[in-house]
């Protein structure tokens, strides 16, 4: 117990505070800028100090400035506990016991907190990078462990020791990952997440308000299809769905808050769910969406299988009953041509509604196809569209007038795809055709075996209502640039307006950036995303059913005992008493075969030789002349001797009767 | 009553750990090597919140589902085990040797002389050596050579000191771990009486007297001068002449002849046994401070007159080894 009083040296402190400060940075990174400032200045200035001047510091110094730190934290957080909070108090804690640290024991206590600092960096991100910086982290409070457990280590030993403590660990923490069993459910609690929405917006439509996406080059999900691979221009995704318009901006017919409130869900989701009839071939594919905080699930259009935990809306969406914070995978199948039946009335009528009095030159030119077939005119709508010598482009001029459809359809004539989208299912409605306003990603970039699908990939379109086929979707943006949906957006668009991943121009860092997503998507995939489902299927793999099965435990055993037992062989056969040398061993079976005379350790080979040449006489000779080879074999080095002395033993036979 | 139950299963365990030391470490001679089968190994208490912090975050990933969290939490339980390897290794496979010790007096310290072989390349750390009273002595021993270290013993009594059992102990790297084995090493010191600290003038008898009064009247009998040795007395220094040369020199005295002394046991009275012992050695030491002959008579044994150090090693080892039978 002595040892742990020992008082910690100046540089021992300052070891400290420096592992200390890499551990913090990817907690300080998350925090509310002045409380990162604020926590950073306290950890610079306590690494400052002297041994002496911290020995000098009054013991009520810590509680003043844990006191103080808890206010910071509460004013960041409004809460001390939880996942946020709770993180800042553990940061500022450690931060705090610095102060405190005067002794080895404060050290040790110390640096058991800055590995619990250190593995909780995973709540805000699991990134590859974080990964990669937690071991380095890991790495510098094993090194300044060892450091003030023994203050003369030098500094070539330590980085040695601490980099094979580590590579030595690794392989027992895989196994232990692979094979240790994942809970389906939470334990106590679903993570509290304030954190920003990103994606589509899922509770209006206006103009501009998928057109900003097209500068966010994140990815919004990955796509890995099982057999077959639809046509790039047939990959529409399904988000959000709006059916309310009041002139200027599209809203849903139920909202995510109302959804997430589970109102939503009896009134809407669960009510006659259309029935879908696949036409044409059916996709599979697994889909890993990153998290949007939302609930849709941006399935292929049209889902035909959903799913556990997931549900088709009556919008032929498929939610997720909560939404995704976090990184998930999805097993799904969709069809590209399909054919709905069995929608309500209430539903159709809803897809007919306008504002009154609005866009009076629009609802006219709608009310021209009135007399025709519902088909034809959608046809016709195109028709006209195609004809009246629209663009598309990502910075269409403002609408500003009162009637918006009129002033795009006949004055400006430049829009990207929800002002399309838009103003199609405006002329439909008017034209008596049912129609909503679809939003969702279209397209993919493929990269490996997977596709990516990035936020500059958001799309809308429109949907109507035929009575014989249901709801079908058609594309007004197809008609006015059909090189978007073929070939992407970055060849439908003037290239400066895009960001710079998209743009068709620098080839070589596009794919650079490819080549990284694939790293980071095997990484989501295998690393991140290895949750129950993945556990069970590659369990599956190596014949594991079930946990507390006997494969299961031949495997955990067996790889423990595999991983284990070679460290132990490597330790004992590194430890081994060094192996005799030959004059040695030949002279070891000489003292074997001299039985029932057992030679002491101790005893010198002539005294032995004596001893043995009483007991037998008859062999007194051979005794003498063996021990003296051994003499000149083992000290003498002779080669010559050597080669006798094995030869004469080998010979030697006492137990016979010469 | 409980008391006495409890006494008692102390009693039986101390019994039946004593007995299993003996029986798992006896005592060898030569070169130890420390062998995994004799090699114990337990977590600390700072091992055991190692494990803490390692079951929080288990349990935090579980929570938050983070799988990152469950890869980072097997990882402190990988790096737990490899420092669990490395505390054994630390100590596996060291030797140790003891040498011989040179005698001392009852009461003061005692060094046994122990050598750390470690054959390994890596150095070792933190080699802890406990006797049972002592303060641990802390070593490091690097690669492919030994280590000396004088461990002292605290002494009690004269007579033979055999050295204690070992408690030989390492934390390092990490102190998560306390990995220790227990040794029995063959060496042993004679322990000579502590003497006495006043003791009375050097018992006279007869014609001695008469040489006594020579040695005090001083110089009459100088027989010239020798060099300084370990052991001579500060009042014998001739410092006119040591200052004229390069050494010290001694003056040597020629009354040894006849002022031979008998330092016996029965001349001494009224004493305990020990403290008999006591003042024999004081005056064993003083006659050879002084440069006399002297004779030591004990009841079972009588060393005949004699000078020097080994005459004198003769009298304190069989002081030492008296036995009042």
């Amino acid at each position: 117990m002595k040892r742990a009083n020992r008082p910690l040296h100046a540089n021992e402190q300052q070891l400290l505070s420096l592992t200390l400060a890499v551990c913090a940075i990817p907690h300080l990174l998350e925090q509310p800028w002045w409380l990162a400032v604020s926590l950073g200045i306290i950890l610079l200035a306590l690494s400052r100090l002297s041994a002496d001047l911290r020995l000098r510091i009054p013991r009520y110094t810590h509680i003043v400035l844990g006191l103080l730190v808890a206010i910071l934290v509460f004013q960041a957080y409004k809460t001390l506990v939880g996942r946020e909070g709770g993180v800042a108090v553990l940061l500022a804690l450690c931060i705090v016991k610095l102060v405190e640290t005067r002794y080895l024991r404060d050290a040790r206590a110390l640096i058991l907190l800055m590995f619990l600092l250190t593995g909780i960096a995973f709540l805000h991100s699991q990134e590859l990078w974080l990964a990669a910086y937690s071991l380095a982290s890991t790495a510098t409070i094993l090194y300044c462990g060892q450091k003030i457990e023994q203050e003369i280590l030098p500094i070539r030993t330590n980085t040695k020791t601490t980099l094979r403590l580590i590579l030595e660990g690794i392989p027992i923490a895989i196994l232990l990952f692979v094979l240790f069993p994942r809970l389906p459910a939470p334990l106590w609690s679903m993570p509290d997440n304030n954190t920003a929405k990103s994606g589509l917006p899922g509770d209006q439509m206006s103009p501009g308000s998928i057109g900003n996406m097209i500068q966010d080059e994140s990815i919004a999900f990955r796509v890995q299809f099982k057999n077959n691979t639809p046509a790039k221009s047939a990959m529409y995704w399904r988000g959000p769905v709006f059916e309310d318009f009041d002139g200027e901006r599209w809203r849903p017919a139920f909202t995510q808050q109302n959804l997430q409130a589970g109102a939503a869900q009896s009134q809407w989701v669960n009510k006659n769910p259309a029935q879908i009839i696949g036409l044409g071939q059916s996709y599979q594919y697994s889909l890993t969406l990153e998290p949007h905080q939302q609930n849709w699930v941006l399935a292929l259009d049209v889902a035909t299988q959903t799913p556990a935990n997931t549900h088709l809306s009556n919008r032929l969406q498929v939610l997720s009953e909560v939404p995704i914070t976090e990184r998930k995978r999805f097993e799904l199948q969709a069809q590209t041509s399909w054919i709905t039946s069995g929608e309500s009335n209430r539903q159709i009528e809803r897809s007919l509604a306008l504002p009154a009095e609005l866009n009076p030159q629009a609802s006219a030119l709608a009310e021209q196809w009135l007399n025709l077939p519902t088909e034809q005119r959608v046809a016709r709508a195109l028709q006209w569209l195609t004809e009246g010598g629209f663009s598309y482009t990502l910075t269409p001029p403002v609408l500003t007038s009162r009637h918006r459809v009129d002033e795009f359809l006949f004055q400006s004539k430049q829009g990207f795809c929800e002002h399309y989208a838009s103003a199609f299912t405006f002329l439909m409605r008017a034209a008596g055709v049912p129609a909503r306003v679809v939003t969702g990603y279209q397209g993919a970039t493929q990269n490996g075996d997977y596709w990516l699908i990035r936020q500059a990939d958001a799309h809308a379109w429109t949907e109507v209502w035929l009575e014989s086929r249901g709801w079908q979707r058609v594309d007004p943006t197809f008609v006015i640039s059909p090189t978007r949906i073929n070939a992407g957006i970055a060849r439908s668009v003037e290239s400066s307006a895009l960001p710079f991943m998209l743009r068709s121009d620098n080839a070589w860092v596009r794919n650079l950036r490819l080549k990284a997503d694939i790293v980071i998507n095997t990484w989501n995939q295998w690393v991140v995303g290895y949750d129950q489902q993945r556990q069970s299927d590659f369990l599956k793999k190596l014949g594991i059913d079930d946990f507390l099965t006997g494969a299961f435990l031949l495997w955990l055993i067996g790889g423990l005992a595999v991983i284990l037992g070679s460290f132990a062989a490597w330790l004992i056969y590194k430890n081994r008493p060094p192996r005799p040398d030959a004059a040695s061993q030949a002279y070891r079976l000489f003292s074997k075969k001299l039985r029932p005379i057992l030679r002491a350790d101790s005893e010198a080979p002539q005294h032995f030789a004596a001893r043995a040449s009483e007991h037998f006489p008859n062999h007194a000779k051979q005794i003498v002349t063996i021990t003296q080879l051994y003499l000149k074999a083992r000290y003498a080095q002779e080669p010559a001797a050597l080669r006798a002395l094995q030869r004469e033993v080998a010979r030697f036979n006492p137990q016979r009767k010469s | 009553m409980m008391v006495s139950v409890k006494q008692s299963i102390v009693a039986y365990w101390q019994r039946y750990w004593l007995q299993f030391l003996r029986s798992r470490h006896p005592t060898e001679t030569g070169r130890i090597r420390i062998r995994h089968q004799r090699l114990y190994i337990l977590p600390t208490l700072y091992g055991l919140g190692f494990a803490l912090i390692a079951l929080t975050m288990l349990i935090g990933a579980l929570n938050y589902q983070l799988s990152l969290g469950f890869f980072f939490s097997f990882l402190l339980i990988g790096i737990g085990h490899a420092i669990l390897l490395r505390s054994y290794a630390n100590l596996l496979g060291l030797q140790l040797s003891a040498g011989n010790a040179v005698g001392v007096f009852a009461g003061e310290n005692v060094y046994f002389p122990i050598t750390l072989h470690n054959e390994k390349v890596q150095a070792r750390y933190g080699v802890q050596l406990h006797t049972m009273s002592q303060e641990p002595v802390d070593c490091h021993i690097e690669g492919l050579t030994h280590q000396l270290v004088a461990l002292p013993i605290n002494t009690l009594r004269r007579g033979k000191l055999k050295i204690p059992r070992l408690t030989i102990s390492s934390r390092m790297p990490m102190g998560l771990f306390r990995c220790w084995t227990y040794v029995n090493l063959d060496s042993e010191v004679l322990i000579y009486p502590q003497p006495e600290l006043n003791p009375p003038p050097l018992p006279e008898q007869g014609n001695i007297s008469q040489g006594r009064k020579k040695l005090l009247s001083g110089n009459d009998d100088f027989a010239g001068l020798r060099e300084f040795q370990r052991g001579d007395a500060r009042h014998d220094i001739a410092w006119k002449q040591s200052a004229r040369s390069e050494k010290i020199l001694v003056r040597q005295q020629q009354s040894t002849q006849g002022a031979t002394l008998w330092l016996s046991w029965d001349d001494i009275e009224g004493l305990a046994l020990e403290a008999k012992l006591s003042r024999l050695t004081a005056w064993v030491l003083q006659a050879q401070a002084l440069n006399r002959p002297y004779g030591l008579a004990l009841p079972t044994l009588a060393i005949s007159p004699g000078h020097g150090q080994d005459h004198l090693q003769r009298c304190l080892c069989a002081l030492a080894e008296y036995a009042d039978s």
